[in-house]
Order: C-alpha cells, then sequence, then structure tokens
C-alpha cells in the first residue's frame, strides 16, 4: 500500500498538465493585456509578463489542468501587479523616449475609460467582460466577497458610463 | 454594446514578439534549470520528508475505517489546502507550501478535486455573462453642478486660518463649481503626478557599530523594510504581511519570532503594507487601504499598527491608529512618529437615502482619526485649517504619535493636497503637483502647491501656504537652510490627450530654483536652466544645492551647483558634462559628491565621484562602469534605502542584478569587492521585487544580507572567499 501510494504521488508530480513554453505561448497575450489594462503602459506590462512566467516554471507541478493554469495566471499576474504598484510606488516616471512605444489609445474609445478606472475595477470589468468570468468565480479568484465583487462592477459600470457618456450601456 | 466593443479593443493590445521572444528564451533557460535537479542532498531530504508525510497519511487513513482512493487530483488537493492558510511555515514545511504563488487562487477552493477532472469547469458556462436586472436598470444621473458661493471666511493675513465644518464643506463645494465653471469650455485634462525619482543624502553611516537606513535628513528617521537595533534584525515581508524577528550575534542568525499583521484584530485582507520604524520598544508598520466601503463610497485610510517587542520573543499587538486618507509618507524624530496622508475631496458616492441614485460629487469626508478599529471620528473643528489662496480639492492629514506613551500627540487637517513630503527637525513642507492643461489652448499650468507646517515634540502647528511654477520630481529636490526653503522644478510640455482626460508629458520645457523665507514668499529664484532636459536627480549641501539634467536622447549629463549664499540671488555657480545620467547624489565625506546612474549607453549602472571642495570648479574624479545591467526600477523616489553608503569605510553597497554588491574606493578608482547571492527561497528563487526589498546591514564585522525570503550573514574579513556564517530562511 505504502509502495503503492508512493508511486502515485510521483506519478502525479509528472503528470504536467502544461509545459510553461506551451503556456506561454498560449497566454502570454491574456497576460500582457491585464498587466497593460492595470500599469497602461507597455514596458512595465513586458516586465510584468515576464514575471508571471518566471513564476510559473517554478510552480509549474501545481497546475492541474488548462482551466486552473488560466485562473492561477490571472491571479499571478494581480499580485504582481499589486506588488509592482507597492513597490514602486512613486517609480520615476517613464521616459519620454519609452513612452513612444505606448499604444495610441483614441480619445473616446471604450479602452481608455476602462484604463481610467481604479485598479481593482478594472480586474473585474477585465476578468467578467474580457474573460467571461461569472461574479461568483471573480470573487474566488481575487478572494473577496461575491457582494464586494458586484459592488465594484457596478461601480464600474457607473463610472464607465459617466466617461462615455452613456453610450454603450 | 460595451462588451463587444471593449473584446473588439482588447484584441487589438498584443505584446511585441521581439519581447515575447526573449521572455520565451528566459523561460526555457529557467527550465532547464529546473530539470537539472536540486542537488542530492536535497532530493535525499525531499524524499524522507515525502516518506514520511505518505506514512503518516497512510495510518490516518487506515485509523478511519477505509483507505480513500489517492489519486493524481488528491496530491494536489492536499498541497493546495495548506496553502490557503498562508500561516508562516517553520522548517519542516514541505516544499509545495513555500511556493504557492497565488494563495487565493480558485483550485483551493474547488469543493472537490474530482468533478473539476471531467466536469467542464463552471467558467465555461458563464462565458456570457448576464448582469443582474438591478445592475443594468439603475437609474443614471449625470453630474449636477450645483452653484455655491464661496463662504464668508475672515482670512489672517499670511497665517493659518481656522475653520468649521460647515465653512470647509462650502469652500469645497465652491471650489468646485468654480472649477467647473472655469473648465467647462475648454474640457481640461487633468492632472497627472509625476515623481521621480532619485537622489538622496545622507548617509547610511554607522552610529554605534551598525547601520540604519540610509535618511535625507539627519535625525529625521524613514521607514523602510528591514531595521536592526544592533541585537535584532527586524525584517518586513510586505506581500505575507509578517515581521520576522531574528536575533543575531558573532554572525550568527536564530529566527525568535514573527509578528503576524494579518492576525491583529481589526485586519483586513486588502490594506496594503508599506514599511516599519523601529522605536525602542515599540515597532510601528505604516498600511493603506484604498477601498473601505462605507455604505456611500469608497473610503481610502492609512492605518499605523503598534506593537511592543520590549520581548522580542513574544511581541504582542498594542492598537492601531488609523486616518483618513491615502498614506503619503512618514517619519520618526525621536519618539515621535508623524504619518502624513492625502485625500481628494471630490469622489463618486451613493446619494445617502437613495440608494438608487449616484454621482460624481464632492463627498465631504472630513479629516478624521480613530484608534483601534473604531469609527473614524472628525478631528474637530479646532484642528482644521484653510490657507487664503489658491484652493486645491484635497485636505493633507498630518498626524503624530509618540512611541513611546503610544499616545497620540496632535492632529492637524489643512485643506490643500501633499503628494511627496521633505521633513526636517523643525518643518514639514508637503508639496502637491498641479497640472492643467487647457485643450483649447493647448498649453498646461503646471504648479506646485507648499503647505509648511511646524513641528516642535509632537505638536504640529500650520504655518504658511504658497506655491510655485513647475512640478517638484521627489524629496530630495527640496531643502531647508537657515530658514530658507529651497526648490528645484521641472516644467514640461503637455500635448497628448488620449481621452479621460489622460494628458501626456511630450517632453521638457526648463528646469527652475526658488528660494523661499520662513513665511514661504519667494524671495530669489533662477528659471528657464537647462532647457529641454530634465532634473534626474538633486541633492543640498548647506548653502550649495546640486543638481543632475538628462537630455532626453543624448546620454550626456550636465551636472549644476547652485549657490545660495544670498539667497534673494541664487547663482549659477558651475556646469560640468560628463558622459551617462546620474539618478542618485548623495554627500560622501566632506569635499566630494556621489553618483549613482547610468553609463553613457544606458545599459550598466555607473558610479561617479566629483571632487565639489571648490563648487565653483566641480571636478569629475572617478567614473566607473559596474558590471551590473541598469534598470529604471532600481532608481524609485525611495531607492535611497537600498543604498548602504560609507565614506569612512569608502564603501558603497547595494542590491541589483539579483546580488548584493560591495563596491570599494581606492583614490583612484572603484572596484567591486564581492558580490552576495540574496538570501531564496525554498525553491532557490529570488523574484524581483524581494531583491528589490533586499538590505545589507553590517554589525560589527558581519554583513547581514536580509530580504523576505532570509538572512544569509557573511564575515566581512573573509568574505572574499564567500564564506557564509550563517544563513536563515523565513
Amino acid at each position: 500500500m505504502l509502495i503503492l501510494s508512493t508511486l502515485f504521488t510521483v506519478e502525479a508530480k509528472k503528470n504536467y498538465v502544461c509545459d510553461a513554453t506551451v503556456a506561454f505561448k498560449e497566454y502570454a497575450d491574456t497576460v500582457f493585456r491585464l498587466a497593460f489594462l492595470r500599469t497602461g503602459n507597455t514596458a512595465d506590462a513586458d516586465d510584468i509578463m515576464s514575471e508571471v512566467f518566471l513564476r510559473l516554471v517554478k510552480n509549474i507541478n501545481k497546475i492541474k489542468n488548462e482551466e486552473h493554469l488560466k485562473a492561477w495566471l490571472i491571479r499571478a499576474t494581480i499580485n504582481c501587479c499589486n506588488s509592482f504598484f507597492k513597490k514602486s510606488k512613486k517609480i520615476n516616471h517613464v521616459r519620454i523616449t519609452e513612452v513612444d512605444a505606448v499604444y495610441e489609445i483614441k480619445e473616446d474609445s471604450v479602452l481608455s475609460a476602462v484604463l481610467s478606472l481604479p485598479s481593482h475595477q478594472k480586474d473585474v470589468v477585465y476578468m467578467h467582460y474580457f474573460e467571461g468570468y461569472s461574479v461568483e468565480e471573480i470573487a474566488k479568484l481575487s478572494s473577496v466577497a461575491v457582494g464586494t465583487v458586484k459592488s465594484r462592477l457596478s461601480r464600474a459600470r457607473e463610472s464607465l458610463r459617466n466617461t462615455l457618456r452613456g453610450e454603450y450601456f | 454594446m460595451f462588451k463587444e466593443k471593449f473584446n473588439e479593443e482588447m484584441n487589438k493590445i498584443l505584446p511585441d514578439d521581439t519581447v515575447k521572444a526573449a521572455i520565451l528564451e528566459k523561460i526555457k533557460a529557467e527550465h532547464k534549470k529546473i530539470i537539472a535537479g536540486p542537488s542530492k542532498k536535497t532530493v535525499k531530504k525531499r524524499w524522507i520528508t515525502s516518506m514520511a508525510a505518505v506514512l503518516a497519511l497512510v495510518i490516518v487513513s487506515v485509523s478511519v475505517f477505509s483507505l480513500p482512493q489517492f489519486g493524481a487530483d488528491d496530491y494536489y488537493f492536499t498541497n493546495t489546502s495548506v496553502e490557503q492558510e498562508g500561516q508562516i511555515s517553520n522548517n519542516s514545511a514541505t516544499l509545495d507550501e513555500m511556493t504557492s504563488e497565488p494563495k487565493d487562487s480558485d483550485s483551493n477552493k474547488k469543493p472537490s478535486p474530482t468533478t473539476s477532472k471531467n466536469k467542464k469547469p463552471s467558467t465555461s458556462n458563464s462565458s456570457k455573462p448576464t448582469p443582474s436586472k438591478n445592475e443594468t436598470e439603475q437609474e443614471y444621473t449625470y453630474p449636477y453642478i450645483e452653484k455655491v458661493e464661496f463662504p464668508d471666511i475672515k482670512y489672517k493675513k499670511d497665517m493659518p486660518t481656522n475653520i468649521t465644518h460647515a465653512e470647509a464643506y462650502q469652500l469645497a463645494k465652491a471650489v468646485y463649481y468654480k472649477q467647473t465653471e472655469h473648465n467647462k469650455h475648454s474640457d481640461d485634462g487633468t492632472s497627472s503626478k509625476l515623481s521621480s525619482n532619485k537622489g538622496d543624502n545622507s548617509g547610511s553611516s554607522s552610529s554605534n557599530k551598525y547601520t540604519t537606513t540610509n535618511v535625507q535628513v539627519e535625525g529625521v528617521d524613514e521607514g523602510d523594510v528591514v531595521k536592526t537595533d544592533g541585537k535584532y534584525i527586524y525584517v518586513l515581508d510586505t506581500d505575507d504581511k509578517i515581521i520576522y524577528i531574528v536575533e543575531t550575534g558573532d554572525g550568527k542568525t536564530k529566527k525568535v519570532s514573527a509578528i503576524d499583521i494579518r492576525k491583529t484584530p481589526y485586519y483586513n485582507s486588502e490594506c496594503i503594507i508599506m514599511e516599519f520604524y523601529l522605536c525602542g520598544n515599540t515597532i510601528a508598520v505604516t498600511a493603506y487601504d484604498q477601498n473601505v466601503w462605507n455604505g456611500y463610497t469608497d473610503l481610502k485610510i492609512t492605518t499605523v499598527f503598534l506593537f511592543d517587542i520590549s520581548n522580542p520573543k513574544s511581541p504582542k499587538y498594542i492598537k492601531e491608529y488609523t486616518q483618513s486618507g491615502r498614506y503619503t509618507s512618514s517619519r520618526l524624530i525621536g519618539d515621535n512618529l508623524y504619518v502624513f496622508s492625502n485625500n481628494s475631496l471630490y469622489d463618486w458616492y451613493i446619494v445617502p437615502g437613495k440608494s438608487e441614485t449616484t454621482k460624481w460629487d464632492i463627498y465631504w469626508e472630513l479629516p478624521s482619526i480613530a484608534e483601534g478599529g473604531k469609527k473614524l471620528k472628525p478631528m474637530g473643528e479646532k484642528n482644521l485649517y484653510v490657507f487664503d489662496g489658491e484652493i486645491s480639492l484635497e485636505y493633507f492629514s498630518a498626524v503624530s504619535i509618540n512611541l513611546k506613551t503610544r499616545k497620540l500627540t496632535d492632529t492637524k487637517g489643512v485643506i490643500g493636497g501633499g503628494d511627496d513630503v521633505y521633513v526636517n527637525n523643525e518643518s514639514i513642507y508637503a508639496v502637491s503637483n498641479e497640472i492643467t492643461y487647457s485643450k483649447e489652448k493647448q498649453d498646461s499650468i503646471q504648479k506646485t502647491h507648499i503647505i509648511k507646517l511646524g513641528i516642535n515634540k509632537g505638536k504640529i502647528t500650520p504655518e504658511a501656504k504658497s506655491s510655485v511654477n513647475g512640478i517638484v520630481s521627489n524629496q530630495f529636490s527640496m531643502d531647508e537652510y537657515n530658514g530658507y526653503f529651497r526648490i528645484i522644478t521641472t516644467t514640461r510640455k503637455y500635448g497628448v490627450v488620449c481621452g479621460c482626460g489622460f494628458v501626456s508629458s511630450t517632453g521638457v520645457e526648463s528646469n527652475s530654483v526658488y528660494v523661499l523665507n520662513s513665511k514661504l514668499k519667494t524671495i530669489g529664484s533662477i528659471k528657464g536652466i537647462a532647457k529641454g532636459e530634465e532634473v534626474t536627480s538633486s541633492r543640498f549641501v548647506g548653502n550649495v544645492g546640486y543638481f543632475c539634467t538628462s537630455p532626453l536622447k543624448i546620454k550626456v549629463d550636465p551636472f549644476f551647483a547652485v549657490d545660495f549664499k544670498d539667497p534673494k540671488n541664487p547663482k549659477i555657480l558651475a556646469s560640468l558634462k560628463f558622459p551617462g545620467t546620474v539618478e542618485y547624489l548623495q554627500p560622501y565625506g566632506n569635499n566630494r559628491m556621489l553618483g549613482i546612474g547610468a553609463n553613457e549607453s544606458g545599459e550598466l549602472i555607473k558610479l561617479i565621484m566629483f571632487d565639489t571642495s571648490n563648487p565653483a570648479n566641480i571636478k569629475e574624479l572617478i567614473s566607473y562602469d559596474t558590471d551590473l545591467p541598469y534598470s529604471r526600477y532600481y532608481f524609485t523616489s525611495d531607492c535611497h534605502k537600498q543604498f548602504n553608503i560609507s565614506a569612512e569605510e569608502d564603501m558603497v553597497c547595494f542590491p541589483a542584478n539579483g546580488k548584493y554588491n560591495v563596491f570599494k574606493f581606492n583614490e583612484f578608482t572603484y572596484y567591486k569587492e564581492k558580490d552576495f547571492n540574496l538570501p531564496t527561497d525554498k525553491e532557490g528563487y529570488c523574484d524581483l521585487f524581494d531583491a528589490k526589498d533586499a538590505r545589507g546591514i553590517f554589525i560589527n564585522k558581519y554583513l547581514y544580507v536580509c530580504n523576505p525570503n532570509g538572512i544569509i550573514a557573511y564575515d566581512t574579513k573573509t568574505y572574499a572567499l564567500n564564506n557564509i556564517v550563517s544563513e536563515i530562511k523565513f
């Protein structure tokens, strides 16, 4: 029995659902988009993307399946962005030469309205509207109460309605 | 519809292919390292641990009637359930406990591990979210601007005026109305607040036999993530919200206890831990939280947690103080801790009594304070002040706490913002940048508002308010000497508007230096310095101010010295051009100024030494390119805390490139004496953020390299041999 259980454990460890390089090819865009929404510029989003996938390599044996991988990556991106903002609360503003790399965001675009939201509202809007997670799933992912997610989402909608002058809603 | 439009725009956002290729290479390299595997010793240890764990599990299983099926998912389930607790792990913790990145990932909460394998996870069911009726059909009101007259306040000339709550509220409304009216036709953008980072000063220094946090003004301590009293080292892990207490002595390290901030009675999981202070038997931790829902709006609060460490083996939670506003900064002078926060008066909120109606308007939350998790209470009208003149829709709160008696000493609220502070032993100067962009005129007005508050043994007195043109980059651009306040500001060009009031800087116009007297009246200035170049670092030494500016494209920095001997008539004494950029300046001994920045190509970190014995004739003594790759992440506005610079020892130490680097200086050049590995987690990994939080502490002849992963001690006499005296992992 003892040997059998040990074998199972080892087997489970070997049975990786994903390979980090495959995961990167598949989900680099997802991570980048969320990081971009949070940071608002490509230079920081690139750094966060790199950090998230390096963390994935270290934790690859904990990934259970495709869905878990995606959730893990989103959660790790949010964690990384939080750390990024905390550690570089007053980071030297991006040099103008680097600003050139920023996407040209049209003045009246939905994206620029989303970018102006507070970070926790951006997360909710991204996960709900782009990734299609339900309120309950977002609550689990970001470890807050369902009510909090609902209120964030409704406040985000309110702000968006305000900035977009009622368009799209 | 919003969803389609949003998805369409989001789909266009894609990472650059070359960046992706570079990251892919990194991943492959990292993957190879892992495949190479841990040392034999570790494998053996792990094997024994896992066997023991399996044995224990089997015994337990047998004792509970029948054996459950032991499958792949159970393996993960058992591991993740441990992650969830997020407790401090002891040394026998398994590998997986330590490496759980997303503690809250959804897998932790799946009720049954077996279901997730076959069943499609619930995500797919909800790919088309249908917002509930209530949410979509909420009544919506456009912002309604109500005309409000300015209150009749009898302003005292050049003095702070005490006002009542009602007056303050009316004032905020009137300012808002005036601003909105003013902006109505021009459809203005608003301010983006820019701070740059760079330089600091002072010295690290070794008072007694151990090094302390590198601060700007001697005698004014600044918060950090690592502190020591010479015997114990305290390391704050801001992610896990734990302070580890480690006893040291002759290079030995022993973890004696830990303070878990999450276990304090009023802990809120969303609070963000910033830094901490050590004062006698008290530890004060500063934190803030931006989303405290009070039923109407998201409040921003700043909290100070106090812990008693008279017995470091069993630290105790004492109490916490909460004040309204976003955390700006804090300082410790003697036993008095000053905590500063800043709050906007304009916010989104639900109209009380009408839960369906929401609007953006003045949400008047008075500067408030509370003790030990109680409800915030306004500071009281006698502590609320306003100055005649320009008024912004923000207020600045300054609170002082005596860390010896652990009691509040004073609280003051002043209308006007504070994004950054310069504090010396007598005064607080709170500055806020205001950038107003007019789309019509395609021009911007950039101002720095300054509020001066006097401090004396914990008592805070508002003294004066003023503003100068241009925006200030960080605390090192300000200084007070002989009662004169000097400030360096930069005027930028603004232009590109990308919607929603977003205005971007498109370049730099010029820089200015102002001298203000004790009443904050501008008495002297130099304008139009270094056109098109931005100030990258600055430092004041007595009557002379030094700063470096950097043209954006050419990496050649001019280094300026400004003489303030005659405050009414400051003069540029000298300017020296040298290759590279300097992002941080610190006086080094008496007649030297050390600069740290990037080399000419911008690829490597560079150390540069100036001879400032004659400020009118500055010389470049040493210019040394290190082998460390330059990254702007090293040079944030609080980067001075990472540096350990000692002129007596001729030594410059700082963490970079995943190592703790020690540079020595020998009259002619710098050389790298040694680099030390940073403490890593149990998987041998030290991430970007732990590397940034690394600090080196010298106690007697030992160097302790600390970060949230652990502490490694080296003997400074023999460290060239890479002898680790002791090592501890948290």
